[in-house]
């Protein structure tokens, strides 16, 4: 197998792996960060979604070769101490219900946020509607981008 | 309540049908000599250093009870909920069937409700006792809180870590009461999900994520069409594909299994499908080893299956194969003397359950032992399974029950786990049996479909003088009969059904068998309403208000009449709360229907069709669920089910060609998106009844009442899902 360099959460791996294997294997059974989640292995969900140089990609379907050289953050990255702004307003809004989708929908709402600091509910459907949550959470997770992007403002924050 | 002192108590269970929960007490001397930690049952554990950890004997999938079924605990015992510790229990055979049992038919909180009370409520007077012998003090002066006892005329206060040294000691008391519910802390106050912070840092862990030493991955090539079998098959290409380490045929079998439920004595048929399992060192290597197989399948008797089955075989039914489920008067003596007929045919489809996290299960068999780790709703079923497929005795399997990503009723049919443990004997090491997204739409076992056929006659005063209900369906569980309220009214009325055999395999849905009777049932009520030149909504109350006609030789039957009565109230109650809560006399083009799933659940549905589109703008659910443990919750799991049974509306049809089901992943069967999802408006009727379900309730309305909005705004009268664009123009 061949030799690859993937970092991931600023932190460098050396992985032994087919290069074509999806990165999200890579990220769960390789590295062990088994927030990003396996749901439809074909982009249609969303529940794999990591950022790849700050952008939101569904790691199921991106051939770990081809982001050797870039900077990849999955849920256990995004802050610290969970204190992400959209973290918190997660828990704020009491967002979650199984709970599985989440790391998907809140790499997909950072995203979102980046590019737009206020978005209005068409621009939160449209930018989430890559992520299925089949508990049906929709409806918060829309409260909780509202709230983000609220604290974000408040607090003076350069997206994070 | 009496309590006995002795190995161990027993407690009954009002809610469980009087079930017993038993629980150790600290009789034993191994608890003894733990001097700092109080144990006064299965379900708690309190330590000096004022650690209390509360045991979670039911499954999470995202229904809530790591978070409702504490508070209730928290709330009787007098602990903080918000530094208790949650412990998930593995399965547990000295667990009573109400406290563990299956997590599912939305019954979690209703049957543990007083278990968990009484449990809190001896663990607290022990604690109690404590601190009024050191104080010298009154029982009544004392109370629990926040982890304390405390004392109300001087503002003394212990920590229950404190007492709980001596608290191990103490008698159990013969009689505990229980709080008043004006009393009560957290129970009927919002609380968030206390799971939010590990599953937004991405530290919660599903099935899906364990990982132990040596573990390897497998992805199983199942028979395409149910119940087939292998010709033949070459591995030698997968056994070539890098990682793969293994190759293990299953050996298809159906077997026999019991429902599982105490005094319901149901057993039915499942199988676990033929087919290859790769075995690999990456998840991946597995499922490329498995696109190299070669298998030659005989599709057996399925072969030529298709989804419409359902209808040929009705077509070929003769009226006795029709079996009464219920009868009274002479229906069809009435039918010959009304003055108006009434008739409508309704089907709904195969749908799939399509949880988000696929189905999987790590197992580790060793010898005549063997552990699973599995996102399961039975974990008793899993262990039984498991023991009896691999010969070995029951006490050596253990199943670790972790929290799951959705379950809806297939979390608790152990095929993937029966699949993961035959793998490991195999090979004789851990492995985890991860289903793609593909086997989990494909191998599902699904809502079965049924075309139900409601006739009634009406006499010249538009009275219902007669009902009959003919049910085809192809479900593994033989249900009574239909919940109809409004037939308690009709003297003359009979249920009848047909079970055929599917070709695929059924089992329970989000609301087991609810949502199919109901959806025929509520649309048929409409259309009678509406024969009868009356308002929907006034015709179901009138119809629920006339007298209960029984016959008069029934044994019971005044106990039987008030427990009806009391049935149409709460249909009543929530069918006026709905209406009121939606503007049903002031507003257009509203659609209402009602349900019971443990709890009742009206919805009225505001719909608009532009240009022969259907847009849902609002629907306003009101349910009446006995005592609100946590009102958040109650909110999100009817928005679920709003959502889900939405799911079901647009897009849930399973389509089987050749044996084979057409759909695959999410581009070929739909879930609802967040740009889909309309308002959702929830109400909870005020009530002190004991705590009744509220996972499942909100998903049989839905559909019905959104096509019987469909008929008030365009007058197109739709009998089946999903609707189609077409059904509209």
């Amino acid at each position: 197998m061949p030799s690859l360099k993937i970092t991931v959460n600023n932190q460098e791996h050396v992985v032994n792996v087919d290069g074509q294997t999806p990165l999200l294997w890579v990220i769960r059974e390789t590295i062990g960060l088994t927030g990003t989640k396996y749901g439809c292995g074909i982009a249609q969900c969303g529940a794999c979604t990591v950022h790849v140089d700050g952008s939101p990609v569904r790691s199921c379907s991106l051939p770990v070769s081809s982001v050797q050289d870039k900077k990849i953050t999955t849920i256990e990255g995004l802050s610290q101490r969970g204190d992400h702004p959209v973290q918190l307003a997660w828990i704020e809004e009491s967002v979650p219900q199984c709970g599985y989708c989440q790391s998907g929908q809140i790499m997909s709402a950072v995203a979102l946020l980046k590019k737009h600091k206020d978005p209005s509910e068409s621009e939160i459907a449209a930018a989430m509607s890559g992520n299925v949550c089949r508990c049906g959470t929709y409806l918060r997770i829309r409260k909780a981008i509202q709230r983000a992007a609220l604290l974000i403002k408040e607090n003076n924050l350069n997206t994070p | 309540m009496k309590v006995s002192r002795r190995n161990f108590i027993k407690f009954s269970s009002l809610a469980g049908g009087g079930l017993l929960l038993h629980m150790m007490l600290p009789g034993n001397s191994s608890n003894l000599t733990k001097a700092s930690v109080f144990e006064p049952n299965l379900l708690v554990s309190i330590r000096s250093d004022n650690t209390v950890t509360f045991t979670l004997t039911k499954q999470e999938m995202g229904q809530g009870v790591t978070t409702g079924m504490p508070m209730i605990f928290a709330d009787e015992l007098g602990a903080d909920l918000f530094a208790m510790k949650v412990l998930r229990s593995d399965y547990n055979a000295q667990f009573e069937y109400a406290l563990q049992g299956i997590t599912g038919g939305s019954s979690s909180i209703q049957n543990t409700w007083l278990p968990l009370r009484q449990a809190a409520a001896t663990t607290r007077e022990m604690l109690i006792q404590v601190a009024m012998e050191a104080w010298k003090a009154d029982r009544r002066e004392c109370y629990a809180e926040n982890s304390m006892v405390i004392h109300r005329p001087t503002g003394r206060r212990a920590t229950f870590g404190s007492l709980s040294v001596k608290a191990a000691h103490q008698p159990i008391p013969d009689k505990v009461s229980l709080k008043e519910p004006a009393d009560f802390k957290y129970i009927g106050r919002p609380v968030k999900n206390l799971c939010t912070k590990q599953i937004v840092t991405g530290r919660y862990n599903f099935g899906i994520d364990i990982t132990i030493p040596g573990l390897l991955y497998t992805s199983i090539e199942r028979a395409p069409v149910h119940l087939g079998k292998i010709r033949s098959y070459n591995d030698l290409h997968a056994r070539q594909v890098e990682g793969v380490v293994d190759i293990v045929k299953i050996e298809g079998m159906v077997r026999s299994l019991s429902v599982g439920v105490p005094g319901w004595d149901l057993f039915y048929d499942y199988t676990i499908e033929e087919g290859i399992a790769v075995v690999a060192t990456s998840t991946w290597a597995a499922l490329q080893g498995r696109k190299a197989l070669k298998i030659s399948w005989d599709d057996g008797p399925n072969a030529i299956a298709e989804d419409c089955f359902l209808k040929a075989n009705i077509a070929g039914a003769k009226e006795a194969d029709l079996h009464v489920n219920e009868q009274k008067g002479d229906v069809t003596a009435a039918f010959t003397r009304g003055e108006k007929i009434v008739e409508g045919y309704y089907e709904t489809p195969f749908m799939a359950h399509s949880v988000m996290e696929p189905h999987n299960t790590t197992a580790s068999v060793s010898g005549d032992r063997c552990e699973l780790w599995s996102g399961t709703q039975f974990g008793k079923r899993f262990v039984d399974e498991v023991s009896s497929v691999l010969k070995i005795p029951v006490e050596n399997v253990t199943c670790h029950v972790l929290p799951a990503g959705g379950g809806f009723g297939r979390n608790w049919e152990p095929d993937f786990a029966v699949e993961a443990a035959l793998v490991s004997k195999a090979i004789q090491k851990p492995v985890k049996n991860i289903w793609t997204r593909e086997d989990v739409i494909r191998h599902d076992f699904f809502h079965p479909p049924q075309h139900d056929i409601h006739r009634v006659a009406l006499d010249d005063q538009k009275n219902i003088v007669a009902w009959n209900t003919d049910q085809y369906c192809c479900f593994k569980f033989p249900k009574d009969t239909p919940w109809n309220p409004y037939a308690y009214a009709v003297k003359n009325y009979r249920a009848r059904k047909i079970d055929f055999s599917s070709p695929v395999e059924t089992g329970p849905w989000r609301s087991v068998t609810e949502h199919k009777d109901v959806f025929t049932q509520e649309i048929f009520i409409d259309e009678v309403a509406h024969a009868a030149k009356a308002d929907p909504l006034q015709y179901r109350l009138a119809l629920l208000s006339k007298p209960i006609q029984l016959a008069t030789d029934i044994p019971d039957r005044e106990l039987k009449i008030k427990k009806l009565e009391a049935d149409r109230q709460m249909t009543k109650q929530v069918l006026k709360f709905a209406a009121e809560k939606s503007g049903w006399r002031s507003k257009k083009n509203l659609g209402i229907a009602v349900g019971r799933f443990s709890s009742h659940c009206c919805q009225v549905s505001e719909v608009e069709i532009i240009r022969g589109k259907l847009f849902i703008k609002k629907v306003t659910v009101a349910i009446h669920c006995g005592t609100v443990v946590n009102p958040l919750q109650v909110e999100t799991q009817l928005q679920g089910a709003v959502i889900f049974a939405l799911q079901a509306l647009y897009y849930g049809k399973i389509t089987i060609k050749d044996g084979r089901v057409q759909e695959s992943n999410f581009h070929d069967y739909k879930m609802l998106r967040m740009n889909e999802v309309p308002e959702i408006s929830i109400h909870i009727v005020p009530s002190n009844d004991p705590p009744k379900g509220v996972g499942e309730p909100g998903v049989p309305p839905l559909a019905p009442s959104v096509i019987n909005a469909i008929y008030a705004a365009s007058g197109k009268r739709i009998r089946k899902i999903p609707i189609l664009r077409e059904d509209l123009i």
